[in-house]
């Protein structure tokens, strides 16, 4: 049955066990602090974290084909359900069927489901919003951060709005905004448009099959989210790099000037190299983030049309919410696990995150 | 980091000394009156919609303010949003109990966690503390499985839990009392101490009172109750809490414990009167962090409640939105989507500087 | 799990220990009483049944619709008749009433008891899902056959029969005087210049297949639209899109906006909008049947019921439940407001617009009870997907879609 991972077990007790005998006085204060952390993050964490691992190899869930379910051993009275049987060993078959998209756990999806797009998709999502929100964030960064420029406060404080909205409110939101038929975005492409002659548009924003751009395999919904999230993420970017433009010292810009360096020769030169160590690390969590942003995709697009938005996180609580199928959710999740830490890793390497305090 | 450090040199502008031309300035004004625009158009949409008193399904038209503007939609948002029997001040109390409740719990167990990581060495620190780190780059939708089956399989009498709860209240109660009483006592408290026991105070008291209103049915399932829902939560926002309160503690300088312990100062003397003062501003912008989270968490939720009572906002928000919501007006969900944001809006605005070093410092978790 | 089942004489026990109950304090609900299932006269009384303990009912009707306004009204008749019981009620939104049904009946909790479309009725029988009720069928004694035919499979009755659900052509009388009776017939009004809105998905258009001549599945639940009948039905559809008259909305309150607002002089809709319409449009509004090709249109059948959990503690009160709301006077009110058609016999029809839907629910094509029909929806919405927005071939996507529905089912 479920025991705990070794490997995520491991560093406590090991740890613990050979301080113990080398020198307890070492441990003994900080294991203080980190006791009661450690003991909730073992439960509520790690255990399920375990049990995941453990559950991705067997049925678990319900098992539809059979009438039976996994998930509930106690019925009224200290019985047990009659539809009730344990999670059946089923070893690597989760797995397998996830990844080579074997057609008939596919077509029990519904047909729409395929592992490799699914991944090409989200990691194309991620990147391609993270590239939008960290040169809108630089580039307007630098616009408000011209000397002269009337308003300055005004426009700083307006453009941190999408930041202070709950991002399931944008989502929401800017579905309503992306309606074919009552949506705001078709109406206000019509009030540019109709004087000039032109019929008025409806355009299916989340519907449209034929991508806009042929050749790149991405629909139309995409870039309504695409255009949904940039709103939403250059802001903090923009503050990001605001902080750090601050920091970089007038004194350069006065030398490059004396020395000849056109604005863009500055640009290039001085502002640029001496943001990379703030957008850097801001970019990673920008990467996690729009990684594994549910609520846009969810409450957006729902994953379509034809399941070719879904992204990972959203696939993982279908298989849940609509299919019962807990074991191939655990499965997946393992390998949304296996996606992430690499990830984890350059941003851990590049952020330096997890050195040690006292340099 | 770099962000927080220079959060104190506010000094100005970069291209020193220059004054723009009449031409550049209009220039510059029309790219920024245009990004205020794009910024703004959502915002001013779904204002404007929720003022609409006509309660007409769908908008047919852009109007900045609409015929008859009125605040009807969210008087009838605030009386019951939904077709369930609850209206928004209880939905947003289970909302409030839950994001409060675990942005509060993770902070109270995170920041000792976080001082330890922070100012001690000790064998297996860099092994804890990539595992910490890698559970908060891990979506919490990832763990949903383990967390439903483990929780849902945790069922007991609704006495034995009332009593649980009673028992961990009172536990509670005394370890707040105990942790917070000598600083108090000795005058050296700061606002981070009284912050500190403010929460525990809240916690246990919460605890308690839960444990003593009226159980709702005979059997407790964790699983199907906002507690469940909360640990599912905690699980990721305590790895979160500690991590971002230790990248906070990262930059507190030293000197001063240091000069304490140098004076005789015990470590938990230097963690309570000094450290814990200090790090006020770190302990409210990592509780508003998780409590943001928390008050617009929706799967987790939505997975494991079925009763009304348990309802939260955004659970109601999704209720509200989608092709079976056609009967009600979009003023009334504009009017939903507004009262959601509003006390996260605000708080934000309050918070800004302190929080934007925050949110480099920990990463996000989705 | 004991279940009990209540004849007159039980009844009348029931209501005995309840006169002696009502003392000062009010006792829980009495639990014992002999059952007698076989013995069971008719019972002509309203419910039949008295409402005990608690009940939880989850419903999907949208929050301000007309048939949330029904059901409100009659839960509340249901407390006010039967104040010891507790009902609970919870609105589920109808994209998740089943997956979160089915999800917590699976693990242990859910509500006693739902009601919904027999949309996957056999897949949840075969989830174990449902409580048998067939003890209670001879209870349902002005219950029409083809409404208990609906609840049951195998012989064995899973629900308590409410209304008839088929889709019928609403029309704006005030835009469309005579409402076409042939697929040709409509395709001509919209390109005259009348408006149309249809839900784009594998059940509002449904119906079409038949027209062409066409049929879902064989007797063993194989399917076979691609060989008759399919690949004219999406060609229709195609061809309908082409109109620019028509609106194709994948979004269902969207669609009915539209209609509402007078964007659209037609749509094809089932009953359980006829209230909301009316609201709007008045006397205006209009029901004709789904036009016709070759044949008839036949749309799916569907029957609404209320189903019980196999978990609830409580069957003999979620039945009680049931049969109260769908007693004469309780169907009354969902035909009245909501403009349900009701199963019962006892209820005379007298609103000519629910009477179309009457007439569309006789001739329509039964729901098949059998869980191959589950694996139908995702992949023939998607094939009107990948046809209406995508420009696809009628007939290829259909094959498609056909293959997708039998490699799920193994067939």
């Amino acid at each position: 049955m479920a025991t705990t991972n070794p490997e995520l077990a491991a560093p406590t007790t090991s740890a613990s066990r050979s301080a113990l005998r080398e020198g307890w006085k070492q441990l003994r204060t900080p294991l203080v602090y980190l006791l009661p952390a450690l003991v909730i993050m073992l439960v509520v964490t790690f255990y399920p974290l375990a049990f995941q691992v453990w559950m991705s190899f067997t049925d678990y869930g319900v098992i539809k084909e059979e009438g039976k379910q996994t998930l509930n051993p106690f019925g009224p009275g200290g019985t047990t359900p009659p539809n009730y049987r344990p999670a059946q060993f089923v070893g690597l078959k989760n797995y397998l069927d996830i990844i080579t998209n074997n057609p008939q756990f596919v077509a029990r999806l519904g047909g729409n489901f395929d592992f490799w797009r699914l991944l090409t998709f989200n990691l194309w999502w991620t990147f391609s919003n993270v590239g939008f929100h960290v040169a809108l964030g630089v580039i307007i960064a630098v616009l408000l951060n011209v000397e002269g420029l009337w308003g300055r406060k005004i426009y700083r404080a307006i453009y941190i709005l999408p930041m202070v909205l709950p991002n399931i409110v944008v989502a929401t939101v800017w579905r309503n905004m992306f309606d074919d038929q009552y949506g705001s975005i078709n109406q206000l492409i019509n009030l540019f448009i109709t004087p000039f002659g032109f019929d008025p548009v409806q355009i299916r924003w989340f519907n449209q099959i034929q991508d806009p751009i042929p050749g790149i395999g991405l629909p139309l919904s995409y870039y309504a989210m695409l255009i949904a999230n940039i709103w939403l993420g250059w802001p903090f970017m923009a503050i990001v790099a605001t902080g750090a433009l601050q920091s970089i010292p007038k004194e350069m810009y006065e030398a490059a000037s004396i020395d000849g360096a056109t604005d863009l020769q500055q640009f290039w030169r001085i502002t640029l190299p001496l943001l990379r160590p703030a957008m850097v690390p801001a970019a990673m969590v920008g990467i996690v983030t729009t990684f594994n942003l549910f609520h846009v995709i969810y409450f957006m697009s729902g994953g379509g049309p034809l399941g070719r938005t879904e992204i990972m996180v959203t696939q993982a609580f279908k298989l849940i919410n609509v299919n019962q199928l807990y074991g191939v959710a655990a499965a997946f999740s393992v390998i949304i696990a296996l996606v992430l830490i690499p990830i984890f890793l350059i941003t851990n390497k590049i952020s330096r995150a997890t050195e040690s305090y006292d340099v | 980091m770099s962000s927080v450090a220079t959060r104190s040199r506010r000094t100005g502008s970069t291209t020193a000394g220059r004054r723009l031309k009449w031409w550049q300035q209009l220039i510059l004004q029309a790219i920024c009156l245009f990004i205020a625009a794009t910024v703004l158009f959502p915002v001013l949409w779904i204002v404007s919609m929720s003022l609409d008193p006509r309660n007409i399904s769908r908008p047919t038209e852009l109007n900045l303010i609409p015929p008859g503007a009125s605040l009807q939609a969210y008087l009838q948002v605030l009386d019951r949003p939904t077709a369930n029997p609850v209206t928004f001040a209880e939905l947003a109390f289970n909302s409030l109990r839950l994001a409060g409740g675990v942005s509060a719990f993770a902070l109270l167990i995170g920041v000792s966690a976080a001082y330890a990581f922070s100012r001690f060495r000790f064998p297996g620190r860099q092994f804890m503390m990539i595992a910490v780190l890698a559970i908060t780059v891990l979506p919490s939708v990832a763990t949903i499985a383990p967390l439903f089956a483990l929780l849902n399989s945790i069922r007991i009498s609704s006495t034995i839990m009332s009593i649980i709860l009673v028992l961990a209240g009172l536990m509670l109660l005394g370890l707040t009392i105990f942790a917070v009483a000598p600083a108090v006592r000795l005058g050296s408290a700061g606002p981070g101490n009284y912050f500190f026991g403010a929460i525990g105070l809240t916690i246990s008291l919460g605890l308690i009172y839960g444990g003593l209103s009226p159980a709702r049915s005979e059997v407790f399932v964790l699983r199907n109750s906002l507690l469940g829902v909360g640990i599912a939560m905690v699980s990721g926002a305590l790895p979160f809490a500690i991590w971002n309160l230790k990248g906070y503690l990262d930059t507190i300088p030293r000197e001063l414990e240091e000069a304490a312990i140098i004076d005789g100062a015990s470590p938990n003397q230097v963690f309570f009167q000094i450290v814990l003062p200090l790090a006020t501003p770190a302990l409210a912008v990592t509780g508003f962090l998780g409590f943001t989270s928390g008050w617009t968490e929706f799967f987790l939720s939505w997975q494991f409640l079925t009763d009304p009572k348990d309802f939260t906002l955004a659970m109601s928000l999704y209720n509200m939105t989608g092709q079976y919501a056609g009967q009600i007006p979009w003023s009334r969900f504009a009017a939903f989507s507004i009262l959601l944001s509003l006390p996260i809006a605000i708080v934000y605005l309050l918070l800004q500087r302190y929080i934007i070093g925050g949110l480099t410092l920990g990463g996000v978790k989705g | 799990m004991k279940r009990l089942s209540f004849s007159l004489i039980a009844l009348l026990a029931l209501f005995a220990t309840l006169l002696a109950a009502c003392g000062p304090t009010p006792t829980a609900q009495p639990t014992v009483a002999p059952a007698q299932p076989t013995a069971a006269p008719a019972q002509p009384t309203a419910g039949g049944m008295a409402i005990t303990g608690t009940v939880t009912l989850w419903h999907a009707y949208g929050t301000g619709s007309a048939e949330e306004k029904a059901i409100n009204i009659l839960i509340d008749r249901a407390r006010a008749a039967y104040p010891q019981a507790t009902i609970n009620v919870l609105q589920i939104p109808f994209d998740q009433i089943f997956n979160k049904f089915n999800n917590e009946v699976s693990s242990g909790g859910g509500p006693d008891m739902f009601i919904a479309p027999n949309d996957s009725l056999g897949s949840q029988i075969r989830a174990g899902v449902l409580a048998d009720l067939s003890e209670y069928q001879n209870m349902l004694t002005d219950v029409t056959p083809s409404g208990i035919a609906g609840m049951s499979l195998n012989g064995k009755l899973y629900g308590i029969p409410e209304s008839f659900k088929a889709v019928a052509l609403y029309y704006n009388k005030s835009k469309v005087t005579n409402p076409p009776a042939t697929t040709d017939d409509l395709l001509a009004l919209v390109k005259s210049g009348n408006t149309l809105v249809l839900n784009q998905n594998a059940y509002h258009n449904f119906g079409w297949l038949q027209a062409f001549g066409g049929q879902l599945m064989d007797a063993n639940g194989k399917c076979i639209a691609d060989q008759a009948g399919g690949a004219e039905w999406f060609a229709y559809l195609k061809a309908l899109k082409e109109v620019p008259t028509v609106t194709f909305s994948t979004d269902g309150g969207q669609a009915d906006s539209l209609f509402k607002d007078g964007k659209a002089d037609m749509i094809i809709n089932g009953p359980w909008v006829l209230g909301d319409y009316r609201a709007v449009l008045g006397d205006n509004l209009g029901v004709a049947p789904m036009p016709g090709a070759t044949k008839p249109a036949g749309p799916l059948t569907g029957v609404d019921g209320f189903y019980v959990s196999i978990n609830s503690q409580n069957v003999a009160g979620a039945v009680a439940l049931a049969l109260f709301l769908t007693s004469p006077e309780s169907m009354k009110v969902y035909v009245d407001e909501a403009g349900h058609v009701p199963v019962s016999t006892k209820v005379s029809i007298n609103d000519p617009l629910v009477q179309a839907f009457a007439q569309a629910s006789a001739t329509g094509v039964p729901r098949p009870q059998i869980p191959e029909l589950d694996n139908y929806w995702g992949p023939f919405g998607d094939a009107m997907t990948k046809v209406l927005d995508g420009g696809a071939d009628p007939a290829a996507a259909v094959a498609e879609a056909c293959a997708l529905m039998n490699t799920a089912n193994g067939k």
